[in-house]
């Protein structure tokens, strides 16, 4: 069974992106990603009927509209069994301190090492 | 015999005045006055203005000489001398030095004077011993030998003194008191001009006396005793008021207001400088008032009572356009020159002579930009911009405005002087003024003697020294910002970055898979994929280039020249690089922002970085708003609006925040420099005062603000359509 993920960020190009990073991945359907453009899309997709199946959230932090943290606060309210990590250009203390509390389960500095986050997926299935 | 004692008489007339001349100088330069002033002394000096015209060469003035006839006096000489009469001898050659004096010939009268001097020293003629030592003082002093000019003034006062007039004796210690003033003898100084003033006030010669307690005050606000200055003012204008002697009674008030100036205490200082202008409208007191003004203005904003501070600054402001229109009115040379003289001696009297002497609140304020230079000007301002840079990563850290500022007050108390140091350069523009003024005197100074001619370079020098201090202070504004948005470049280019390392990777695994790839379906797809990837790298890559560029726009030196550029992006441009500055160091601030560009636009023949300046300030403070009013309201929507468009002839750019807006009498005055809404420490106030120079001045365009309290604000700027 595919190990379903959300990656959440307003830069349109993180699909391609992932899409290509995990290719292989995609190809031989050991994992499956949803987008979603904003924290507002995320929330309506996860409470869209047949969306269950996500396992892993990975969420940018500045966003505009809802930002990663609210998105982060949500969703750990709403579903608190989904895996959330966030990803953030400025990883400094405040900022890991913050998402922990809110109940991140992993905190990613940019530029994203995709290797390191594969390891990581692996750790979750 | 009688004939004789008329010569006498006809000799120390003119004498007396030169001497009366010295010691009233710092008024009798000025016209109409000085006459009745004389009058009131003796009626034989009436006739002083040749005097004026000999002792101070540089104050001419169209006057018929009282002269001598020297040949008269020449034929005397040699008949005396062949009569081997040594009276007759020696009043010739009295004559005749008097006569060369007043052709201001010191040293040709000189020996006519020792001449004259052996037969009094023969015929044991005290009086006449005592007139002709002060009459040798008086040509040495024209010869600038004042120490030799103080000897024979002592040796003539120490001779038995009662058997000269009292007027010899008053001008004697006259002389001693202007003598060792100029030598800096001030203790003596004071000790004489006392003598004298007391004298005077004794014989009820009212003017003399408040001339003389004048000139005492001046010399101990000199010496920086401003209790016993005080006093001396003031029964200065006790026996003055009686008079009808405008000119010093404005010159005594005057004073007094120096004292309070010099003091620190310039509200003081203006009541007295404007009564000073109701007795003499002196375009100098204008000056001192203005200076005063806006001390009073760097103080009060200091304090943070804009209120207070903004009055001042509008007076200033009121004075400094008058004093504008006045001084393009023709002055006389002389006026000039008196004008000149009077700035010398204001400038001397506001100079501190003891460093260390302790001194009141607010009076080491008064020192420091008093004695600015112009190399403690430029060292001044690359120190503070260090500091302020400093300052500036400190608030990052911190975030804590109003400890900030409470800290700064603290500091305030405990360490003014080093404070105002601050302050002045934080405000620098306003002491520039102050000391272009300065400068201006300096210069002044330098080149009363010179021609027209001369003083039109040295101004042209003053003006590029402005410019160059004017730069640096611009520069030290950019820096300061620049440090707030460095912080948010570094952190934004991540994003791009994160694609470009990203991309460049999956590049590579592309590429091996189809150095693997068999069928040629394959292949085609690999390639199709290797140059999206290969794209996003480019454009990722590039977006990292547009903000690093920005940045180095933002902070380059001075103002480049004009080229053409896109207006919309570069408005975009400096509108991100605002925001990226700002949640950088507020993580949490969101703000929606909205563009309506003009698409026909074609770009513009503009100064670039100094057009994304303007845009950059008018965002960081519409990112100030919004986060003020999200700070009291969480469920409040951050709304930033850009808008570009045609009308007529002219490009019309609107950036509108929908933040906290400004309340009408704060709007009025938001291009005005220094003028801040911001906690201390927080604004300059230079930013919107340097937009509105830029677009008014550098791009013929112009730029209003509109706000609603509460609602929004909106700044509007038209720039004229230029494509060359």
């Amino acid at each position: 069974m595919a190990f379903n993920i959300l990656v959440v960020d307003d830069e349109q190009d993180v699909e391609l992106l992932f899409k290509q990073r995990f290719r292989k991945s995609i190809r031989e359907g050991e994992i499956n990603i949803d987008f979603a453009f904003s924290g507002e899309e995320a929330l309506a997709f996860l409470r869209q009927p047949g969306s269950t199946d996500i396992a892993l959230i990975l969420s940018d932090i500045n966003m505009p509209g809802m930002t990663g943290f609210e998105l982060l606060e949500k969703v750990k309210s709403e579903y608190p069994e989904l895996k959330v990590m966030m990803i953030s250009a400025y990883g400094d203390e405040e900022r890991t301190q913050k998402a922990m509390r809110l109940g991140a389960d992993e905190l990613l500095a940019k530029p994203i090492d995709f290797k390191k986050l594969e390891e990581k997926l692996q750790g979750y299935r | 015999m009688e004939q004789m004692s008329n010569n006498r008489l006809h000799i120390s007339l003119p004498k007396l005045q030169i001497n009366l001349m010295l010691f009233l100088s710092a008024f009798l330069i000025q016209s109409t006055a000085l006459n009745a002033q004389i009058s009131d002394f003796n009626s034989w000096i009436q006739k002083n203005r040749i005097t004026t015209e000999l002792t101070f060469p540089r104050f001419q003035k169209n006057s018929a000489p009282l002269s001598i006839d020297e040949n008269a006096a020449r034929k005397k000489l040699q008949e005396g001398q062949k009569e081997k009469n040594s009276i007759k001898t020696m009043s010739a050659a009295q004559a005749i030095g008097m006569s060369l004096l007043m052709k201001n010939q010191p040293q040709n009268a000189l020996p006519y004077f020792s001449q004259a001097l052996e037969v009094v020293v023969q015929n044991k003629d005290i009086k006449s011993e005592i007139e002709i030592f002060a009459q040798i003082g008086l040509a040495y002093r024209l010869l600038n030998q004042n120490e030799k000019a103080l000897d024979y003034y002592k040796k003539a006062h120490q001779k038995n003194i009662s058997k000269t007039s009292r007027e010899t004796e008053d001008y004697l210690l006259s002389q001693l008191a202007q003598v060792s003033f100029e030598l800096n003898d001030l203790k003596s100084a004071e000790e004489y001009f006392s003598r004298v003033s007391k004298s005077f006030a004794a014989q009820k010669k009212t003017t003399l006396a408040a001339i003389s307690l004048n000139s005492l005050g001046e010399l101990q606000l000199r010496n920086n005793d401003y209790n016993k200055a005080t006093e001396s003012f003031k029964s200065a204008l006790n026996r003055a008021s009686a008079s009808n002697e405008n000119i010093l009674n404005g010159i005594i008030y005057r004073n007094l207001g120096l004292v309070y100036f010099k003091r620190g205490k310039f509200e003081l200082a203006l009541e007295e400088f404007n009564k000073s202008l109701t007795f003499d409208n002196q375009l100098l007191v204008h000056q001192l008032t203005k200076d005063a003004c806006m001390q009073l203005f760097t103080l009060f904003s200091y304090q943070n009572n804009f209120e207070k501070g903004d009055a001042f600054h509008e007076k200033y402001i009121g004075i400094k356009e008058s004093l504008g229109k006045r001084s393009k009115a023709k002055w006389s040379d002389f006026e000039n020159k008196w004008q000149a003289r009077e700035k010398e001696l204001v400038i001397d009297l506001l100079k501190k002579q003891d460093h260390n002497s302790t001194l009141a609140d607010g009076e080491q304020q008064l020192e420091l930009s008093q004695l600015i230079t112009k190399s403690d000007l430029e060292l001044n301002q690359k120190d503070e911009a260090l500091e302020e840079k400093t300052a500036e990563v400190e608030q990052l850290t911190k975030e804590k405005a109003l400890q900030q500022r409470d800290m700064a007050r603290q500091e305030l108390q405990l360490a003014k002087q080093k404070h105002f140091k601050n302050l002045l350069m934080g405000l620098s523009i306003a002491a520039l003024a102050f000391l272009a003024f300065l400068y201006n005197r300096y210069l002044f100074k330098k080149k009363s003697n010179l021609k027209l001619q001369a003083s039109n370079i040295e101004l042209e020098n003053t003006l590029k020294q402005l410019r160059e201090t004017q730069d640096q202070l611009l520069q030290s504004e950019k820096m300061a910002s620049l440090g707030l948005l460095t912080a948010g470049i570094a952190h934004e280019i991540q994003n791009p970055l994160n694609f470009v390392v990203n991309f460049s990777e999956g590049t590579l695994d592309i590429l091996s898979e189809l150095l693997e790839a068999k069928s040629e379906q394959e292949k085609t797809e690999l390639a199709k994929e290797l140059n999206e990837s290969l794209k996003k790298i480019h454009h990722h890559g590039k977006r990292a280039e547009r903000i690093v560029k920005g940045m180095l726009q933002y902070s380059r030196e001075g103002s480049g020249g004009k080229e053409l550029a896109e207006i919309n992006q570069l408005l975009f441009e400096s509108v991100n690089l605002a925001y990226h500055g700002v949640r950088a160091t507020h993580k949490d601030f969101q703000c929606v922002i909205n563009e309506q560009f003009e698409t026909q636009l074609t770009p513009l023949y503009v100064i670039p970085q100094d057009l994304s300046r303007v845009f950059l300030n008018i965002a960081n403070n519409a990112f100030y708003a919004l986060r003020e009013k999200t700070g009291t309201n969480p469920a409040f929507k951050s709304e930033l609006k850009i808008t570009t468009g045609l009308k007529g002839d002219r490009l019309e750019i609107r950036i509108k925040d929908n933040g906290t807006g400004i309340p009408k009498e704060k709007a009025d005055k938001i291009f005005q420099p220094f003028f801040t809404t911001k906690p201390s420490g927080q604004g300059t106030g230079l930013g919107l005062s340097m937009s509105y120079d830029i677009i008014t001045k550098l791009h013929q365009g112009n730029i209003e603000i509109h706000s609603i309290e509460n609602e929004y604000t909106e700044f509007i700027i038209q720039l004229p359509i230029t494509t060359h």
